[in-house]
């Protein structure tokens, strides 16, 4: 995008110069006219500029092309002039991925550059989860005395990929809902496992090592232990994505997207260590589905998908989105057998009714829901008050619901866990 | 998180002080003509400072026209000539380098080094009032045998008409 303009800096002096040329008319002294000559010679070099033509090399540097999370990556930009006249007047403006925080030194540059020369400028951004690319660089050049500016975009293609480590620092605990395969999961199916779970009849065929033999020694009769199975479980987690969830209790803060996204990793990482077969599925404008399986090539897929995927993306979508479609199209890829864990922050009601439905289709749904409210003003402390009511409400609905804070998300865990019924 | 490294939209600090400078210098000159005239140059300064520490393209050209008015006062009582260039050169180039960095802290904040860009407008706009004070000057100290200021004014106004119908 190229374009020439008039910054209309200089309008009026043609009129001072005539004022001047009149003032030394009618006083017949000859200041003013000199006056109004000098103007006329300004006005001479005004009117004589030229649009600057821009041909320029930009060069934007990365310290580290795959930083950690909150790793601080050093940005140098070096704009080269290629044209065969100098630019006076040559100020840029770097576009910087808007997920991205500047922390230090400023993304611009402003100076002049005579053929070839080169400027450069560095500055420090903060690195977090996903995909950046970085936008068009604006270039704004005036001639010499600022009466006429071009501006054009420059872009430089420049990504950086940042995906954090996924990290089982919490447990999840599951509900009942299990597939045919041996895991983790303790079930009420009675058969072979580890906790006791009740005695029953000897049949034709039960192993002979879970004989009750103490029985058989007091009344004679045969009678076999049974134990509560252990299953493996498949779980789909659910993030919230929508512009809704976008929330955070203060500019600075973490959205509840980001917090929804970690509790989501933490929480694939953790049930693929004990054995379950985990998807993942994003509920907002950007389709994301990952099939649930396990193996160390799932958990890989995971992690890219997790930090580089746009449903997960820092930034509100801008897509239109239409929720019952969403809800119907993930309804169809959940097999009959999946949990759904939902990490949503449940800013609105339409997260209830989706957590609701599900668990009426019979998939186990467990909520964890990041807290974005705050309790500055009185609309803050009613949309807390509204929350509190949808989190009652889901537990009526004998929903599991994790209330995540401020603190660590096995705290969080720990203290639900405590009132969930067993 | 981490705090992040704000913008300041105000004119910037070299641009700044060349301006103040400048503008120091003009009313100085304007010292050296009439009274009333060195008034209103410092009145025009104390609009150049008001305009550049609020920011406001208005106060600006306001201190341009007191700067201009001052000019004028001076000029047609018939102060020296000397000192009545200077003034103008002066206070032309103060209203350019404040105006110059207003639209750069416009574009790219005040965090920015922006100090070569601001000297070498300042530098071009200097070099172009010298060379149009001394063409000025000499077509004035040729031209002082007694020429009738109509043919000078007619001369000037067709000078401007035409720079006027300049394309660019």
């Amino acid at each position: 995008m190229t374009r020439g303009f008039d910054t209309e800096r200089w309008s009026g002096l043609e009129g001072l110069v005539l004022v001047a040329a009149a003032a030394g008319v009618l006083t017949r002294e000859p200041a003013p006219l000199l006056l109004a000559g000098l103007g006329v010679v300004l006005l001479g070099y005004v009117r004589i500029a030229a649009v600057p033509e821009v041909t320029l090399e930009i060069e934007r540097e990365l310290s580290d092309s795959t930083p950690d999370p909150d790793e601080e990556v050093e940005v140098t930009l070096s704009v080269t002039n290629e044209s065969a006249r100098t630019l006076f007047d040559l100020r840029i403006v770097d576009g910087v991925p808007p997920a991205l925080a500047v922390v230090d030194g400023p993304a611009r540059l402003g100076t002049a550059l005579r053929p070839g020369a080169t400027a450069t400028t560095t500055y420090t951004v903060t690195a977090i989860r996903g995909e950046h690319t970085w936008d068009e660089t604006v270039v704004v050049a005036r001639d010499p005395s600022g009466a006429v500016e071009r501006r054009e975009t420059v872009l430089t293609e420049t990504t950086m990929r940042c995906e954090p480590e996924l990290a089982a620092t919490a447990d999840l605990p599951l509900r009942g809902l299990t597939s045919k395969y041996a895991g983790r999961v303790e079930t009420d199916v009675p058969g072979s496992g580890l906790e006791f779970a009740s005695i029953r009849e000897y049949r034709h065929g039960d192993p002979i090592r879970r004989i009750d033999w103490n029985r058989r020694a007091r009344t004679g009769e045969l009678a076999t232990v049974q134990f509560r199975e252990e299953r493996a479980a498949t779980v789909v987690l659910v993030v919230d994505t929508r512009s809704e969830a976008h929330v955070a209790p203060d500019a600075d803060a973490e959205t509840a997207v980001e917090r929804s996204v970690d509790a989501a990793s933490i929480a694939f990482s953790a049930l693929l260590d004990s054995g379950d077969r985990v998807g993942v599925a994003a509920f907002g404008p950007n389709e994301c589905w990952l099939d649930p399986s396990s193996g160390v090539d799932h958990r890989a897929r995971a992690r890219r998908l997790f930090a580089t995927h746009p449903a997960f993306a820092p930034t509100p979508p801008d897509e239109a989105f239409f929720p019952s479609i969403a809800v119907r199209r993930l309804r169809r890829r959940l097999s009959s057998d999946a949990q759904v864990i939902f990490c949503t922050p449940l800013t609105d009601d339409y997260a209830v009714s989706v957590a609701r439905r599900l668990e009426a289709y019979g998939h186990a749904v467990t909520v964890v829901s990041p807290d974005p409210t705050a309790t500055g003003t009185v609309g803050a402390r009613l949309a807390r008050l509204e929350r509190d009511l949808r989190l009652r409400d889901l537990r009526r609905a004998g929903i599991r619901v994790v209330d995540w804070g401020a603190e660590p998300l096995a705290v969080a865990l720990a203290r639900a866990e405590s009132g969930w019924k067993q | 998180m981490v705090p992040v490294s704000e913008i300041t939209r105000l004119p910037t600090r070299t641009g700044t002080a060349i301006a103040l400078s400048a503008a120091g210098l003009a009313t100085l000159a304007l010292a050296f003509t009439t009274a009333s005239a060195a008034v209103a140059g410092l009145v025009g300064t104390v609009f150049l400072a008001a305009g550049l520490t609020r920011g406001s393209r208005r106060i600006l050209d306001t201190a341009g026209t007191v700067f201009f008015l001052a000019l004028l006062v001076a000029g047609v009582t018939g102060a020296g000539l000397e000192a009545l260039l200077i003034g103008g050169v002066a206070s032309i180039l103060a209203w350019d380098t404040a105006e110059n960095a207003l639209s750069v802290g416009e574009h790219l904040g005040r965090e920015t080094d922006t100090t070569r860009l601001e000297i070498v407008h300042a530098a071009t706009t200097l070099l172009v009032l010298t060379v149009g004070v001394a063409v000025v000057y000499a077509l004035g100290s040729v031209a002082s045998g007694g020429q009738p200021v109509a043919a000078v004014v007619l001369l000037l106004v067709g000078v401007v008409a035409l720079v006027a119908a300049v394309r660019r």
